[in-house]
């Protein structure tokens, strides 16, 4: 593991923090149930290894 | 779970790990080195994440001539199925050059026509996505039959359900057909070709010597022949521009597109300081279009090709419209065979799929000359008037500077069928410009005047006060409203809302017959 890797606590405690901040929850009250890692998709594969600058178009990018 | 369980579940992931291998590692990373993605990649990159749901994934070929037997994967070179684009259904194939060559054999065509039927029975749009090296000669004349299935229901499908091809590889011989016979074409700068037939086969027949990308690359097709509506730079671009066309246009011809909020205009634009006043003097539509519409939201189609006519998408209002406006800053607006072609072709799809025309009109004549003729502006131009004429969604014009003879007629004019004709008080709407028109009825009274330059410029003046201005059109009701230029976007958003509900039927016939 690298310095600029996170551990899997790390990433679990980010995930609860955008959650207690998204929905106004004290972080205290939220409860991890279960913990998945993700594999990346054949594309999400491509675009990390080439360094690919990407993001999916949406309609929001119109405002 | 008992072994049966167990062994079913083995076999159905050795399947699917086979499905997902495409053509092996060796020729994924070739893929890859030519800058191109898998097809499974594309498909990702096309819907919305995690929405693509894959059909027939296990479809084979069933050819054994040639060792085709040996070659046989599941999928046999294309991945179809459906997805979400925008939260809406969208149905799409796409090629995998890593099989095969991405070749077109009976299985192959048949999972494609299986998409394209569902797309239809599901009024939901179609996006093929092309790289293949063509018919699969190993299956003989099955092959050819597979591309006469597909462009049997490309044609069907035409004006039901919008068409686009994205073409990401090289595509040849009579598969061109198939994105021809689509609403629009997508290339790419890096990969894309396409060509009826190729580098070898020209320089047999003719001994021309050209490359593949002259030939037939996405420059070629986007600036010369037309062929290719939207350009990109890699298949990532390519794709998230396929995404934002889809923003623009309803599911099928039996539904309006959606509303897309977004009101925002810029209001530092100024109409007069776009556009000169002199109607010799050039200025960039693009500008004009961009001053009134929701901001940042003109897609124009077809940039490179036949650049005096400008035709696109944009909102009003977070309504879609389809824009047809003619370019001073080339060849001063004049109509030729290529804007005919480009203009009438763009109107009809808006016509097909209930988005409403708005027409900026600063046109100065049919372009003369024996190469326009000889090579059938008669029958081109015919077109645009033909295509104007019979679009009954709602039709919007604003004269914004000149408007001469038969080129006014055929910009959406009042007699064409236009809903709404504004002009702008500098418009000159006349048969024809002040010198051309005093050659011809002031020839006699200024061969008779002793001072004939003094008399020409009398009778230049005399018309141009007469006739070169916006109001005689409006008295004579041809123009619904002289307008103020600041009053442009406020005029066509009332225009529109009160035209919403539009219906408008034409007489009862198997179809037209547009001058082809």
């Amino acid at each position: 593991m690298t310095d600029t890797e996170l551990t899997k606590e790390e990433i679990v405690a980010m995930a609860v923090a955008a959650i207690a901040e998204e929905t106004g929850t004290d972080a205290k009250n939220i409860r991890v149930k279960s913990f998945r890692e993700m594999s990346l998709s054949p594309l999400q594969r491509y675009i990390q290894e080439n360094n690919i600058t990407y993001k999916k178009y949406t309609l929001e990018d119109e405002l | 779970m008992d072994n049966k369980w167990s062994e079913s579940i083995e076999k159905l992931t050795a399947y699917k790990d086979s499905i997902l291998e495409a053509g092996g590692e060796a020729r994924v990373s070739k893929q890859h080195s030519q800058g191109k993605l898998t097809a499974r990649e594309r498909m990702e990159a096309l819907f919305d994440d995690d929405t693509f749901v894959e059909i027939n994934d296990m479809v084979t070929s069933a050819a054994v001539d040639f060792g085709m037997d040996k070659k046989r994967k599941m999928g046999d070179g294309v991945i179809t199925g459906y997805g979400k684009v925008h939260g809406r259904t969208v149905f799409a194939s796409s090629q995998d050059f890593t099989i095969n060559g991405g070749s077109l054999g009976k299985a192959h065509a048949m999972k494609i026509c299986r998409a394209m039927d569902m797309a239809m029975d599901m009024k939901a749009p179609f996006i093929s996505m092309n790289d293949s090296g063509g018919a699969r000669i190993e299956e003989g004349i099955d092959s050819l039959a597979g591309y006469a299935d597909i462009f049997y229901r490309n044609t069907m499908a035409s004006g039901v359900i919008p068409q686009i091809s994205v073409i990401l590889g090289p595509c040849a011989g009579g598969a061109c057909y198939s994105p021809a016979i689509c609403d629009y074409i997508f290339m790419t700068e890096s990969a894309s070709q396409m060509y009826i037939t190729g580098p070898q086969v020209v320089k047999s027949v003719t001994g021309e010597e050209i490359t593949a990308s002259d030939l037939g690359g996405a420059s070629v097709h986007a600036a010369k022949s037309g062929v290719a509506h939207f350009v990109y730079e890699n298949d990532l671009e390519c794709l998230n521009g396929v995404r934002r066309l889809i923003g623009y246009l309803p599911d099928s011809n039996s539904e309006f597109p959606d509303n897309v909020p977004g009101t925002a205009v810029d209001n530092c634009a100024d109409i007069p300081e776009i556009v000169p006043s002199n109607p010799k003097a050039a200025y960039d539509v693009r500008d004009v279009i961009n001053s009134f519409i929701d901001l940042g939201s003109f897609m124009e189609v077809q940039s490179e090709f036949a650049k005096n006519i400008v035709v696109g998408f944009a909102r009003i209002d977070g309504d879609t419209i389809g824009i047809v406006a003619n370019q001073s800053n080339c060849i001063a607006g004049s109509l030729e065979i290529n804007a005919s072609d480009k203009g009438a072709r763009f109107i009809r799809f808006c016509d097909c799929f209930n988005i409403p025309l708005l027409t900026l009109v600063d046109v100065p004549a049919f372009m003369p000359g024996s190469n326009q003729e000889h090579n059938g502006i008669i029958r081109h131009g015919a077109k645009l008037l033909y295509a104007f004429s019979e679009a009954t969604v709602p039709k919007i014009s604003i004269i914004m500077r000149k408007a001469y003879g038969g080129a006014y007629i055929a910009m959406n004019s009042k007699g064409l069928g236009a809903d709404v004709v504004y002009a702008w008080p500098i418009a000159e709407i006349a048969v024809m410009g002040a010198s051309g028109a005093v050659a011809i009825i002031g020839r006699k009274a200024i061969s008779e005047a002793e001072d004939q330059e003094a008399k020409k410029q009398e009778l230049i003046d005399e018309y141009n006060d007469k006739f070169m201005n916006p109001y005689i059109a409006a008295k004579n009701g041809y123009v619904d409203e002289v307008i103020l230029p600041e009053q442009t976007r406020e005029k066509i958003v009332a225009a529109l809302d009160m035209l919403r509900f539009k219906e408008k039927e034409i007489p009862s016939k198997k179809h037209g017959n547009i001058p082809l």
